[in-house]
């Protein structure tokens, strides 16, 4: 599904991300590592945001960088920031999106519970918890129930119950032939379900573990 | 990755070579502005007029820089090639000097003969667009605040620019023409009354001139290639400490 | 999935930004007030609103007091305008809202028409203001005409909010946006700007819609509209990937 190789990411001076080939045919895939490692970057690449330096990085054959419509309705993903209007309400917000994406407000409805959020539904995002804003934000994720499930850091400024709530969102999610990249300098949490672990350090996949005995996810590099 | 050959390359010699020829025939030039042409008639400024060799090949590689730009800036959107990218900043900053250049000759001539030293005439009005336009584009690529993008930003303002300066052009034509506020000014290419020697000279320093752009611009462009160079050096020593190979 | 098309995902973004200014307020009042005081001073400046016809020297000989009344008018709309669009971004910076617009499967030009439109509403909220202030201090007497300068308005607001809306996209990406959208976009604009004194002067001095549509600007103005409106559809796409 995520098939990667030769992905190099420079930021003017610096390096990003080295030399990257990793390829993801499903399941859920721990991205791990140190804060700086190249986490988010290689998430906002995959996601299309950011254009590689060189490499190529496609998601179901289709290169990330051909802004094919069909492709982006396919991805999920829920970055650093929240990506969400600070003056609208999470209800408003979500709604937007849904109209956005062609999805239901039944489907809006379920994914505030499913994270939790529905008793903050009319509260603006602004005024929002830093924890409860990341919630809100893999809602939005969520919502079109894409192929594709990327998010940077979901566990940040969680509680155990709410990272529980966070877990079984993407539990709910998770179907044969989707894939997803959770990234999280604290692995803990996304061990307990995920099929396989990627650690990245300083630009550069290090290591990978693969669960699943059937290999259904498989890394090279 | 860029590839710039190095100092003593077949390349670099050819720049050196073109540049040779380049100041050679302004040489040339100039003294044919001098001795081979006459003076010309007091409409046209008589000695003045010889500002002409200069003003007019300069307005036109203005042009010429300017038409590159569009085509580089389209190019390099379609292509993502830093080649294209590059030769359009150097394109532009060239493009900027001359239209300067036109600028300055212009009124010099201008204040003894119309008597002012600025109409607001259709070409005139338009050249100065024109000059503000890529100076707008060369803000913008200092002030990008992403690297990588800037390539990106730049090109859009070259796209507009390029087909902002006819409709410009086009409309003060327009405006002016149908609201004489002060005597209409005569095309002074046309009305110039060239003569043999007198055109040869323009042909000549037409020439030079062409050949001092390309000069300039290939100049330009190995500048922006070893810029290039340098930047990569440097990230790639930065990233040398963390570059160790990765037990896998 | 029952998605919705191309207009109705574009309206839906329109909706989202004027919700947006109207719970925060941060584009619209600004752009009056400029407006508004800019007006203000402008009155201070020209002689006694009854001499309208007087002569102003200028540069190559006299014009009429209204015509530079009519300069002023654009002037100002031109300025309050390009402070309001430099903002235009603004929402989807904060939060990094902009990711999330970019991964939503419209097609750029969407998003383009939506800021676009956002734009055209500000400016023409304060149009509908400025210009009963402007005929109220200047003493001017549009008669059966204001519905010409309407007409002009709507033309000449096309064109600026397209070249407001797609130049703000790329300052809105330096260090210095508020500086950088005037140097770039009041070159572009100088057409639309002459087009609009040219056909608004007409109108102050009592002519009709027979009087200024004979005199071709309604096509200078056509053109440029049509010209910037699609190389804005077409370049926002590279403006903000």
């Amino acid at each position: 599904m995520i098939e990667i190789s030769g992905l190099r990411v420079v930021f003017g001076q610096t390096i990003a991300l080295h030399s990257v080939d990793l390829t993801i045919r499903a399941g859920v895939a721990g991205l791990f590592g140190p804060n700086g490692a190249g986490k988010s970057t290689l998430l906002r690449v995959v996601a299309g945001l950011l254009r590689p330096s060189s490499g190529h990085v496609s998601v179901g054959g289709i290169p990330v960088t051909s802004a094919d419509e069909t492709l982006r309705r396919r991805i999920g993903y829920s970055g650093h920031d929240s990506g969400l209007y600070q003056r609208l309400s999470v209800r408003e917000n979500l709604e937007l999106f849904a109209g956005l994406y062609g999805a239901t407000s039944t489907r809006v409805d379920t994914v505030m519970q499913q994270l939790g959020i529905g008793d903050r539904a009319g509260m603006p995002v602004g005024r929002l918890s830093a924890g409860l804003k990341r919630r809100a934000s893999v809602a939005r994720a969520l919502l079109h129930e894409p192929d594709v499930l990327l998010l940077d850091e979901p566990y940040a400024n969680l509680d155990d119950e709410a990272a529980a709530m966070m877990s079984d969102a993407v539990k709910a999610w998770r179907a044969p032939g989707r894939v997803a990249l959770i990234a999280t300098h604290g692995a803990k949490r996304v061990k307990s379900f995920a099929d396989a672990g990627i650690i990245v350090q300083r630009g550069r996949v290090v290591s990978y573990r693969v669960r699943m005995p059937e290999g259904e996810v498989a890394t090279s590099s | 990755m860029s590839t710039s050959p190095p100092a003593s390359s077949p390349q670099s010699k050819a720049v050196a070579y073109l540049g040779t020829a380049a100041w050679v025939s302004v040489a040339i030039a100039v003294v044919m502005m001098f001795v081979v042409a006459r003076e010309a008639t007091d409409a046209m400024g008589g000695q003045l007029q010889r500002i002409f060799y200069v003003h007019v090949p300069s307005a036109w590689l203005a042009y010429l820089a300017f038409a590159i730009v569009f085509i580089c800036s389209i190019a390099y959107l379609r292509t993502n090639a830093r080649r294209w990218d590059l030769l359009a900043h150097s394109a532009a900053e060239i493009g900027v000097v001359f239209t300067t250049l036109v600028l300055i000759t212009g009124p010099i001539w201008a204040r003894p003969v119309w008597g002012t030293w600025w109409q607001w005439d259709a070409r005139l009005t338009s050249t100065l667009v024109l000059w503000l336009t890529y100076v707008g584009y060369l803000f913008l690529r200092g002030l990008s605040s992403d690297p990588s993008r800037t390539g990106r930003l730049a090109a859009i303002v070259g796209i507009v620019g390029f087909f902002d300066v006819p409709i410009v052009h086009y409309s003060v034509n327009w405006w002016r023409t149908l609201h004489p506020l002060g005597p209409t000014i005569a095309d002074p290419t046309r009305d110039s009354g060239l003569g043999g020697p007198e055109l040869i000279t323009f042909f000549i320093s037409l020439s030079a001139f062409t050949l001092l752009f390309a000069w300039l611009l290939a100049l330009r462009v190995r500048l922006g290639h070893l810029e290039d160079q340098a930047a990569e050096v440097e990230a790639w020593e930065d990233a040398a400490p963390a570059a160790a190979p990765a037990p896998t | 999935m029952n998605e919705a098309g191309w207009l109705h995902k574009s309206a839906l973004l329109v909706r989202k930004d004027l919700r947006v200014e109207a719970r925060g307020r941060d584009t619209l009042p600004p752009m009056l007030a400029f407006a508004f005081a800019v007006t203000l001073l402008l009155a201070f400046t020209l002689p006694g609103s009854t001499r309208l016809a007087a002569p102003v020297s200028v540069p190559g000989g006299t014009v009429a007091v209204v015509d530079v009344v009519s300069g002023f008018l654009w002037i100002t709309v031109l300025f309050a305008g390009l402070i309001g669009f430099a903002r235009t971004f603004e929402v989807e910076r904060e939060e990094g809202a902009i990711d999330s617009l970019l991964l939503v499967p419209l097609d750029r030009s969407g998003l383009f028409a939506a800021k676009a439109v956002a734009n055209l509403a500000y400016i023409a909220a304060v149009q509908g203001v400025l210009l009963p202030t402007f005929a109220l201090f200047f003493a001017l007497d549009l008669g059966a005409s204001w519905f010409v300068l309407v007409l002009v308005t709507i033309l000449v607001d096309l064109g600026f909010v397209a070249v407001g809306t797609l130049f703000a996209s790329l300052a809105a990406q330096t260090r210095s946006r508020e500086l950088i959208l005037p140097i770039l976009a009041l070159p572009a604009l100088v057409p639309v700007f002459i087009a609009a004194v040219e056909l608004t002067s007409d109108l102050f001095v009592g002519g009709g819609l027979d009087a200024v549509a004979t005199r071709g600007w309604f096509g200078v103005l056509i053109a440029f509209d049509v010209v910037f409106m699609t190389i804005g559809a077409l370049a926002f796409e590279f403006a903000i990937d």
